[in-house]
């Protein structure tokens, strides 16, 4: 049971990590939020979304190690970060509303 | 025309980067089973391995370098003094026959795959 | 390097999509074994006695100079003996309940078409096929490597998929999409398949530094222990004993394999092969007995660089007991045919206009190249599975055996796609869709015909392997379903889903496409 949780911690930390790291590029930036910006996220903002990303990633390596050791959950965490990434590239796609709650958390709306 | 140089860069990549790959590969595995104290079967394990990395660099390189000229003669080239080495080293191992028959009989030399 | 990645690919795609799409399937290749050969759809195997399996192989094999027997796994839950017969090597699957042989499924199945198809292409001549594969396999490192290269804006476009924009826009980011984002499995995929494959690739390097011993190469690489015959008469002692005695030096490594050399003589020699089951490495871990009491003859493990060349090799195999990632390796691969396919429809659709413009065949050749083999040659597996539901159980026909009857309706269908698709340029890709769909749902129908074994059935008796094929196959059909109507609706097709986007994000949608 504790592997399962593990390894779905894995998923869902490359995925986030890979929402807050798609998130800091303007045209994913404008395709989930509602704002109108057009010069993107401050550089601070940016900075920060992609070492949390990153932090996530590492994290979800973390996880996969802890579940499954050092030979598959090196395995699992390359095939993780590919299909996380390629979740998030769909999302973006066809459902970006649904990555609002992230892009709020990494740069709170401000008035315009 | 342009097809004909083409052509002949394609064959001097494929073949003659093969050539060098395995020409190198194999004077590699004798040197270090020779000389650096290697194990005979740790040594052919790891430069076969090595070889695919070479081969890879040889296929780059062949299709990138403006020259044609430079292609053939590094290739080909290399791939003769390579050979060289491993005739040097020793007199037994991969003699122009038993090469070429290898070639052509590729299947006994093959181990089983798996269990 | 542009030029390098589109005439490799464009020139080896075809051959690239075949390696990729049967190696795709080779994953559950065990699986399709139990969907092909019904009576193999046995339950979980009790704990087998070695002893009693030998008994099952030496009436089985009698007479052979050798024989073998593979443990039932989770994956295979039958017992397998294999020993050499007049025309080459026989396997048969026996119910380790019962200890009684099944009869001959009469198929290749999985493993036995599927899997080859992957690494020969099932060309035998010469190994033609294991060189052209290896060619293709250093062919596909090069366009990683080059596809990189050209890719300079690879993060700024890395989570890029515009599927509203033209065909050959989306086409791109689709196939620079799959290319990225599972980049490490493209890579090392081709890579270690190659090194499965180093004694045969690169025999230079075990001539030389064996002076062409090719038995010491053997012996000293991957076990090979071998003796002398007594040609004396000789008995078999307890392999379960054996397996004992290998657990207790493997320590707690289980025996999956008992191969007998030399069966019957007083010089028998019996090999007891280690799991791998848990393992990513495909060791060749092996101790050796003497057969009549079961004295233990020698052991062999691989050295340092042998065992990470069997740890790469058991990266490619994918023969270890893991689900996730035995699905996420099948995810991959489906990833790469993809990524081959969109590529071609790029190819295609940038160049289109030009090709006709200057009267050029080009487009035409490829197309119909293309076409049939990417949904030709996924129709023609379609074509296999079916007739291997459909042909009554044992059967011969105009001279060929039952499973060459399977391999012939592969190979007539595949031929057709072909010729389809050289008949009818722009249509064919949505009318093999169509098809595909079609083929699709006939294939679990057909299961359910001919054994009574539908998902929910399957599933509830157990026979996940049999419900997993069946329920990939209906996702299957879907996916074709829907891939023919946006190909046929409109030739010139988009890939957007205008139905399902919502309104809200559209105008931010042609903003980031701008952006």
């Amino acid at each position: 049971m504790a592997e399962t949780a593990l390894v779905a911690l894995a998923f869902a930390s490359s995925y986030l990590g890979f929402a807050l790291i798609a998130l800091t590029q303007k045209p994913h930036h404008g395709a989930v939020s509602a704002s109108r910006s057009r010069s993107g996220l401050p550089l601070g903002t940016r900075r920060r979304g992609l070492a949390f990303g990153s932090l996530a990633l590492a994290g979800s390596f973390a996880a996969s190690l802890a579940a499954e050791g050092p030979s598959f959950g090196t395995i699992l965490w390359v095939l993780c970060l590919g299909s996380a990434a390629l979740g998030v590239m769909f999302t973006l796609t066809y459902r970006p509303h649904w990555l609002r709650g992230v892009q709020r958390a990494l740069a709170p709306v401000t008035p315009a | 025309m342009q097809a004909l140089w083409v052509t002949l860069r394609v064959l001097l990549g494929v073949f003659g980067g093969y050539a060098i790959s395995a020409a190198s590969s194999a004077a590699l595995a004798l040197a270090l089973s020779e000389w650096a104290g290697f194990e005979r079967a740790e040594s052919t394990v790891l430069c076969a391995m090595l070889g695919f990395g070479f081969y890879l660099f040889a296929l780059l390189w062949a299709f990138t370098t403006p020259r044609l000229s430079r292609v053939a003669l590094v290739l080909l080239g290399g791939s003769l003094m390579a050979y060289g080495v491993v005739r040097w080293l020793s007199p037994v191992a991969l003699s122009a026959p038993v090469a070429l028959r290898a070639l052509v009989s590729l299947s006994p030399l093959a181990t089983s795959i798996g269990s | 390097m542009s030029v390098l990645h589109t005439w490799v690919g464009v020139v080896l795609g075809a051959v690239l999509f075949a390696i990729f799409w049967m190696g795709t399937l080779s994953v559950f290749d065990r699986e399709i074994d139990r969907w092909m050969m019904p009576e193999t759809r046995l339950g979980p195997a009790p704990s087998v006695s070695l002893d009693a399996a030998a008994r099952t192989a030496t009436t089985l094999a009698a007479g052979a100079k050798q024989w073998s027997i593979t443990l039932p796994s989770e994956r295979t839950p039958t017992l397998q003996v294999r020993y050499p017969g007049p025309e080459g090597s026989v396997l048969r699957h026996v119910d380790p309940a019962t200890g009684v042989a099944l009869d001959d499924a009469g198929t290749l199945g999985g493993t036995g078409f599927i899997f080859p198809f992957h690494f020969t292409l099932h060309l035998e001549w010469l190994d033609l096929g294991l060189w052209l594969v290896g060619l293709c396999g250093m062919a596909m490192l090069v366009l990683v490597v080059s596809g990189v290269v050209i890719h300079r804006r690879i993060f700024r476009d890395f989570f890029m998929f515009r599927p509203d924009k033209a065909l050959s826009r989306s086409s791109l980011d689709l196939h620079t999409g799959m290319g990225v984002l599972a980049m490490p499995f493209h890579f090392i995929m081709p890579l270690s398949g190659l090194i499965i494959f180093f004694s045969l690739f690169f025999p230079g390097t075990w001539h030389a530094a064996f002076q062409g011993d090719r038995a010491a190469f053997n012996r000293e690489t991957f076990g090979s222990y071998s003796r002398p015959r007594a040609n004396a008469p000789g008995t078999l002692g307890s392999l379960d004993a054996m397996a004992a005695e290998a657990e207790r030096r493997w320590a707690g490594g289980k025996p999956f394999m008992a191969r007998v050399l030399e069966a019957g003589d007083a010089a028998s020699v019996v090999e007891l092969r280690r799991s791998y089951a848990n393992d990513v490495s495909m060791n060749r871990d092996a101790i050796y007995f003497d057969a009549a009491s079961g004295e233990v003859l020698g052991r062999f493990e691989s050295k340092p660089v042998g065992a990470v060349q069997r740890f790469i090799a058991g990266m490619h195999f994918v023969q270890f007991d893991h689900w996730l990632l035995r699905w996420l390796y099948f995810g991959g691969g489906l990833a790469g045919c993809v990524m081959i396919a969109a590529g071609f429809s790029f190819w295609l659709e940038s160049r289109r206009a030009e090709h006709a413009r200057r009267g050029w065949l080009g487009v035409r050749v490829v197309e119909a190249l293309a076409t049939g083999s990417v949904t030709g040659i996924v129709l023609a597996t379609l074509a296999f599975f079916i007739t291997n539901r459909a042909l009554p159980a044992s059967l011969t026909l105009a001279g060929f055996e039952r499973e060459e009857l399977e391999v012939l309706a592969f190979y007539a269908v595949w031929l057709t796609t072909f010729v389809h698709a050289a008949w009818r340029p722009r249509a064919a890709w949505g009318e093999q869709a169509l098809a595909i769909a079609v083929a699709a749902l006939l294939a679990p129908a057909a299961n359910w015909l001919s054994t009574g074994d539908h998902p929910l059935r399957a599933l509830a008796r157990g026979a996940f392997a049999v419900a997993g094929m069946d329920v990939v196959l209906l996702a299957g059909a879907m996916v074709a379903a829907w891939a023919a109507r946006r190909l046929i609706a409109r030739p010139h097709a988009r890939l957007e889903l205008p139905a399902l986007v919502a309104p809200s994000a559209r105008p931010a949608e042609s903003e980031a496409a701008s952006g």
